[in-house]
């Protein structure tokens, strides 16, 4: 707790020493008075202060004693001096808090029975430890009355999630500060001064941006509550588990509040990690434990019987499959089956998945990446390379640049885009983004290029080049990295990839002069048919400005257990130490041929993959050419899907296993830095659902062969596969970096970019209510330019027609955007926007028209 | 004639053993040779329901202990968290407290000398202190709302002020009480029947008294001069004017006249704590501990925050342990409360005067006749509820 | 000799004294009530049933906070709120199990909104157990009741902005 935000120190590091409460302490010049007494364990009672926020000294409840001080001084706005003698609690000291409660209280209403607050609140817990039960203001309090309220309660909903009553307020500006300081958002603001200061939203706007939750979190009173929270149960009744967010790679902390009797999670709040979250939460993350409680859940097994899925019992279903599985392999062999997994399930499902399809079973058919088109059947070595990098989430804080390439931070990684506008407010970062589209982030970044898409490697690449032509890097391979980026000059490459020269000088001098950069590469990549060559100028990129000696560089994964699903060797062909560990696990490693999601696609189709085993994965979904997708499960002889819901997939399944969600059972998760964290069992599982590792233990069982023979072997070998050396070599050499393109389309002149929503994450979210309540349906976001030529206005529907498919939307005019691109969110089993896509191709184009009715 | 010793199983169920009490009886014709009471029938685990029970959450377990001295048990208790949290109550509390206390022994005595002497086969007896009890817990129902479970002394004062006709009501018992009083002794005192039950029965000496630790009349009994009340005065009782009665014998006999004239010393205390009531309020005002006054709970907001603080979690009691005793009609009743800073006690244990002088039922009855048994369990006075807990 | 004499005591003397006290009761009215003709009246802060008051102008006093539950020391309130049509907190489930409830009348005291009460009530047996779970339509009163003995001091309309009466 000690630790707090502030402005970077100077480097010489001068420090102070004073006393508090008759205790000597030594801190950093410029720590405040409060934070040296935290530092100490002396706990001054605080409203407005936020460890991770500027103090702004407006409650006056941390008042301290200094001696040679005429009156009381805020400890949070007072930076310790050398010599000070501070007294925290003197009577002085405790008269002026009561005279600060009393101020406060005089008009506050007395809500604390109506209050969702009431049990957690602050301002109850300092007034019962710093005042006395009596009042001596005994008139009418100032009020706020909504126009035509009706009643005695005067809460306004300011935002989907938001509820506000402004008489609770105490005006700390927590909430204000927060919106502005952390999330970067304005959509809150205080408005008048003295007796009727009030907050809220932003005239004409709603409080619903990406991280709205937390506002409600942070509210020391009831004055922002939060709507899924509301009226539902008191804070005592329910117990708080730790858990983990399973939508967000880099695995944020989150607490659960339950309820035991109800076998029912009520709240997420979060559960503050400095290495990774700050104590901030994504709504992604906060909401959605609702998809744990959605209605329509699966219960029980469903199995296929003359065309129509039946509810079963987990007896028939499994035998079912054991009988199903083992008669492939009887008439066609074991490589005939196939599995695709989750990267969100945890490491004893996704260990006990691999072992039961490739020791049980026999196979090499098994792959956790369903989202990305066309992986090659061989490695892609540097791709996987800058994959495995060594990351740290909180060395974001102290870097001096930082570099977004290929990365929409704010819908990918929420909170790394946190950390690197707080690496900005109040560290001294320099923030470059390199994007094919303009993101959010782009308010922080000192320079925003956009590049054209599908010209990711050539932008990086002319970085190189002209790294290297205006002399800011000596490279004596210049010649080797001319050839490796296959661009002879850095203007004709920035020309090509529609950047400009100045732009690239300007970020390769920021990144050779920093003392510590951080380079991350994000989902655009991963999904991108040319990951390998992209992956390849990132490295290219990193030998040159030397990024890994000084900082940290790496693509980002995309899911919350990616990382442990690669190093739980379930990626078709995994590296050889991860191998070596298998084998020497079992006994024994299959020799049979590998084959990824793509290749699996492409063999089932030709029906040499009769039986697949589907594991919280939705492919028809999410798989970047829908058409195929499900023309390929459509041709298997058996389909088995786990799932927590009916899917796409689900619907062309023999066998539906229901799934417990991440909160039924305890799972441990390795996020994006390879830490492992622990998501703890909140509730009992729901309906008859099981926790995946129970399922494939379940499934190995019936054919014949135990997994684990005890319940510890179970940890010990996935202990074993996690003790993983960190250090990951990078290719030394400049290696060839130039991609493919596709053949230009004239008909279809627009790039579509699909992605996540910033409130959604996956295909689950949708049934979380909070979440959709800030987006609902999906959308087409397009540039106003490109909508005036097409006339289309806010909200009209759009049709989006691309040579395989057609979707109609409604459209979302953003500045952010630019005119040949448009983005559509892909978390909506409504709008089948995948059916937009082709898998061949690097960039889809689609053309856009206005429906008219 | 050769003869053997009989195994008798007295109780659970039986009339005389005023609950579920079993003695284990050896006879050897109509001599007891061994007694030997077992206990537990009426187990409720109170003790441990009070540690998971806040503070002040567990005064309606202890009503349930001793159910003729509901007003005692709340008063040992509320005393014992008061010494623990340093709370100095009002003097009116105090007072009210002690009018309270006195009429439970009243209750408690007259129930006892009814059901006592219907056990030694005066039955009219327990119709006329019944009678009697009537009024007393109209005083009980007046004040708390309830006739038995009081729950109306609380930490730091009481659950609400008295009614308004609180000190004619009490008066009209004074006054009519002693009368009562006389009619019980026209019935028993010189009645030769019991004399002849009670006299030289079930007799004790002082010595083995104290070496049992018995309290109350079964020590007094012996004459041995020990009153909680003015040994270690509790309650503002040092402020009352009335005398411990004394037997000499020890026997059943003595401890029936000890408690008649107790319940005439009752009388005289209540009397001079009614006369002399100071006005004041009614529970103690300390801010976090005690509820602060319902009518500044709806309309000051500090007093709301206090109030629903104190609701839904308590007060955390300083770290350490008290042991408070007072007086109960049945002897000295102690609170041991030890706290480990929380909000729940960490162990309560409580000192039952009857569970402690049931201990001295073996020598009371072993070489005696077995119809003497009767009236020994009966002149011990105990209440199964506060001997099982 | 002295057997004798005690012997006449008792026959002349103790015997009588008590058999007046027995034949004095012989002209006194009888104490007891013919009950269940009769009933004895309760006092004002007997602790029966409970009721859940209202407001002078109807509407309800309870707003489901939650603090009688937690004063409960028997565990016996169950409640769920839910927020109605004019965005008021109140109670979609408040249920009392009459059979766990000690009547210590800790809920009336912890109640913030003076909503529940207990009454003078009680005789409320019934053939089944599923009967004493009284839920808040059964408790709920029509109308502000008039026996209620805390009826001068608690407030006629929810007020939460201070002393003076809000001008609703």
């Amino acid at each position: 707790m000690a630790e707090a935000v502030t402005k970077k120190a100077p480097s010489n590091k001068a420090t102070v020493t004073l006393t508090i409460d008759g205790r000597s302490v030594t801190v950093d010049k410029g720590t405040t008075v409060l934070e040296a007494a935290r530092s100490l364990g002396i706990h001054v009672p605080t409203f407005c202060w936020h460890p991770k926020l500027k103090s702004v000294g407006s409650c006056r409840m941390c008042y301290v004693e200094i001696e040679k001080m005429p009156k009381l001084q805020v400890s949070c706005a007072t930076e310790a001096m050398d010599g000070m003698v501070v007294a925290t609690d003197s009577d002085l000291v405790k008269q002026g808090r009561r005279a600060v409660i009393e101020f406060i209280l005089m008009n506050h209403p007395l809500d604390c029975p109506t209050c969702d607050q009431g049990g957690e609140c602050q301002l109850q817990d300092l007034t019962f430890a710093h005042a006395i039960d009596d009042s001596r203001f005994a008139f009418q309090k100032e009020r706020f009355v909504e126009d035509g309220s009706v009643s005695t309660f005067d809460d306004v909903q300011i935002g989907p999630e938001i509820m506000l009553n402004r008489n609770r307020c105490i005006q700390c500006y927590k909430c204000v500060r927060a919106n502005k300081e952390a999330f970067g958002e304005f959509d809150l603001g205080a408005f008048e001064r003295g007796n009727i200061t009030e907050i809220n939203a932003a005239p004409g706007r709603q409080v619903d941006n990406p991280f709205s939750g937390n506002l409600a979190e942070i509210c020391p009173v009831g004055a922002l509550t939060g709507m899924d929270w509301r009226y539902k149960i008191r804070v005592w009744l329910t117990k708080t588990v730790s858990s983990i967010c399973p939508f967000t790679a880099s695995g944020v902390n989150t607490l659960m509040y339950m309820d035991e009797t109800k076998n029912r999670i009520y709240r997420t709040t979060s559960r503050r990690n400095d290495e990774i979250d700050d104590g901030w939460l994504s709504n992604v993350s906060r909401y959605a434990y609702q998809v744990v409680h959605a209605d329509d859940r699966l219960l029980t097994p469903f199995i296929r019987r003359d065309g129509k899925q039946v509810e079963a019992t987990w007896d028939e279903a499994l035998d079912l499959i054991a009988k199903r599985l083992s008669d492939i392999q009887d008439q066609k062999g074991c490589v005939c089956i196939g599995g695709l997994v989750s990267p969100r399930l945890d490491n004893a499902t996704l260990y006990g998945f691999n072992k039961l399809m490739r020791h049980v079973i026999g196979t090499n058919n098994v792959d956790y990446r369903t989202e990305y088109r066309m992986l090659p059947q061989t490695p892609e070595d540097h791709y996987q390379a800058a994959c495995s990098q060594p990351i740290r989430i909180s060395d974001v804080d102290d870097s001096d640049v930082i570099v977004v390439f290929g990365s929409d931070m704010l819908k990918e990684h929420p909170n790394l885009y946190l950390r690197i506008r707080k690496a900005f407010n109040f560290g001294a970062a320099r923030i470059f983004i390199l994007n094919p589209y303009s993101t959010k982030a782009s308010d922080v970044a000192e320079l925003e290029m956009v590049y054209h898409a599908g010209m990711d490697e050539v932008a990086l690449g002319a970085v190189c080049l002209t790294a290297v032509e205006k002399g800011i890097v000596s490279s004596d391979e210049t010649d080797r990295l001319r050839e490796a980026i296959a661009f002879d000059s850095a203007s004709a490459a920035a020309l090509a990839c529609g950047l400009e020269p100045d732009h690239l000088e300007l970020m390769a001098r920021a990144m050779a002069e920093a003392r510590k950069v951080t380079f991350l590469a994000g989902e655009i990549i991963s999904r991108s048919r040319e990951r390998e060559p992209i992956a390849a100028a990132i490295c290219n990129l990193n030998r040159l400005f030397s990024i890994n000696t000084k900082g940290q560089f790496g693509i980002l994964p995309g899911h919350s257990n990616s990382r442990g699903a690669h190093h739980l060797g379930l990626a078709p062909d995994p590296p050889a130490s991860i191998k070596a560990k298998l084998r020497s696990l079992w006994g024994q490693y299959p020799d049979t041929e590998t084959n990824t999601t793509d290749s699996m696609m492409v063999q089932m189709r030709k029906e040499e993959i009769d039986g697949l085993i589907i594991m919280g994965a939705n492919p028809v979904m999410l798989y970047p050419d829908r058409a195929f997708a499900r023309e390929s499960l459509e041709k298997l002889d058996f389909l088995v899907v786990s799932d927590l819901f009916e899917t796409e997939t689900t619907e062309l399944a023999d066998v539906v296993l229901p799934l417990s969600s991440w909160a039924e059972y305890t799972g441990d998760y390795v996020n994006l830095e390879g830490r492992v964290q622990t998501a703890s069992k909140a509730i009992h599982p729901i309906g008859d659902s099981r926790p995946g590792y129970a399922i494939v233990e379940a499934i190995a069982d019936r054919l014949e062969n135990t997994l684990y023979t005890a319940e510890d072997y179970r940890r010990d070998e996935i202990d074993t596969m996690l003790e993983v050396d960190t250090a990951c070599p990078v290719p030394n050499l400049y290696v060839p970096s130039k991609g493919g393109q596709d053949e230009d389309d004239a008909e279809y002149p627009i790039a579509l970019m699909i992605g996540d929503d910033p409130h959604h994450r996956g295909h689950y979210t949708e049934k979380s209510a909070s979440l959709t309540s800030h987006v609902g349906e999906a959308y087409l976001e397009l540039s106003p330019d490109l909508a005036a030529g097409h006339e289309i206005k806010e909200g009209d529907s759009v049709r989006i027609e691309s040579p395989v498919g057609k979707v109609v939307l409604p459209a979302r005019i953003s500045e952010h955007i630019r005119n040949d691109i448009v983005f559509v969110p892909r978390n909506f089993p409504s709008a089948p926007v995948t059916s937009l896509l082709m898998r061949k191709r690097r960039i889809d184009r689609v053309r856009i028209s206005k429906v008219v009715r | 004639m050769a003869t053997e010793t009989m195994h008798i199983n007295m109780g659970p169920q039986h009339p005389s053993t005023h609950g579920v009490l079993r003695v284990e009886l050896d006879v050897d014709g109509e001599t007891v040779v061994r007694a030997r009471p077992v206990i537990g029938y009426l187990h409720t685990g109170i003790e441990k329901t009070m540690e998971s029970k806040l503070y002040y959450k567990a005064i309606p377990c202890t009503d349930r202990m001793d159910y003729l001295n509901p007003m005692g048990n709340n008063l040992g208790y509320s005393l014992a968290i008061e010494k623990l949290m340093g709370i100095e109550v009002p003097d009116r509390v105090k007072w009210v407290r002690v009018i309270l206390a006195e009429l439970t022994r009243l209750n408690s005595h007259i129930v006892w000398l009814g059901t006592h002497a219907l056990d030694l086969g005066a039955m009219s007896m327990l119709l006329y202190t019944f009678r009697e009890r009537e009024s007393i817990l109209d005083v009980y129902e007046a004040c708390s709302g309830q006739r038995m479970m009081s729950s109306y002394i609380r930490i730091g004062g009481l659950a609400h002020d008295i009614p308004r006709d609180f000190d004619k009501v009490v008066k009209r018992i004074l006054d009519e009480f002693p009368d009562k009083l006389q009619d019980y002794e026209a019935l028993l005192t010189d009645n030769e029947i019991f004399i002849n039950r009670t006299k030289g029965v079930a007799v004790i000496s002082a010595e083995e008294a104290i070496n049992l630790s018995l309290t109350g009349p079964m020590l007094r009994g012996c004459g041995v001069n020990y009153d909680v009340r003015k040994a270690e005065p509790y309650s503002g009782y040092e402020n009352f004017d009335f005398d411990i009665p004394l037997g000499k014998n020890g026997d059943a006999y003595d401890r029936y006249l000890i408690r008649l004239a107790e319940m005439r010393q009752s009388l005289r205390i209540v009397r001079q704590a009614i006369d002399g009531m100071p006005e004041g309020p009614y529970r103690a005002r300390v801010p976090g501990v005690v509820l602060p006054p319902k009518e500044d709970v709806l309309h000051k907001m500090e007093s709301m925050i206090f109030h629903f603080k104190i609701i839904t979690e308590g007060f955390k009691a300083p770290q350490g342990a008290v042991y408070q005793a007072i007086e109960s009609p049945k002897g000295e009743l102690g609170f041991y409360i030890s706290s480990d800073g929380s909000n729940k006690p960490n162990r309560v244990r409580v000192r039952p005067p009857a569970f402690i002088n049931l201990g001295s039922l073996p020598s009371l009855v072993e070489g005696r006749l077995f119809s003497d048994v009767v009236c020994a369990i009966g002149s011990i006075d105990i209440i199964l509820g506060e001997v099982d807990r | 000799m002295n057997v004798v004499l005690r012997a006449i005591g008792n026959v002349f003397w103790s015997m009588p004294k008590g058999l007046a006290v027995t034949f004095k009761h012989l002209f006194k009215k009888p104490v007891t009530l013919d009950y269940p003709h009769q009933k004895k009246p309760m006092s004002p802060r007997y602790r029966g049933l409970h009721y859940l008051e209202r407001y002078d102008d109807g509407s309800e006093r309870c707003v489901c906070c939650g603090l009688c539950a937690a004063a409960c020391p028997a565990d016996c309130i169950y409640m769920e709120p839910e927020e109605n049509e004019k965005g008021e907190r109140r109670a979609r489930i408040y249920e009392i199990n009459m059979l766990r409830c000690i009547f210590c009348g800790y809920c009336e005291e912890a109640c913030p909104e003076e909503a529940i009460f207990l009454g003078r009530e009680y005789e409320f047996s019934d053939y089944d157990r599923d009967s004493f779970i009284y839920t808040k339509v059964q408790m709920l009163v029509t109308s502000p009741r008039k026996d209620n003995p805390f009826k001068w001091i608690i407030r006629k309309v929810r007020r939460v902005y201070g002393v003076p009466e809000p001008s609703l």
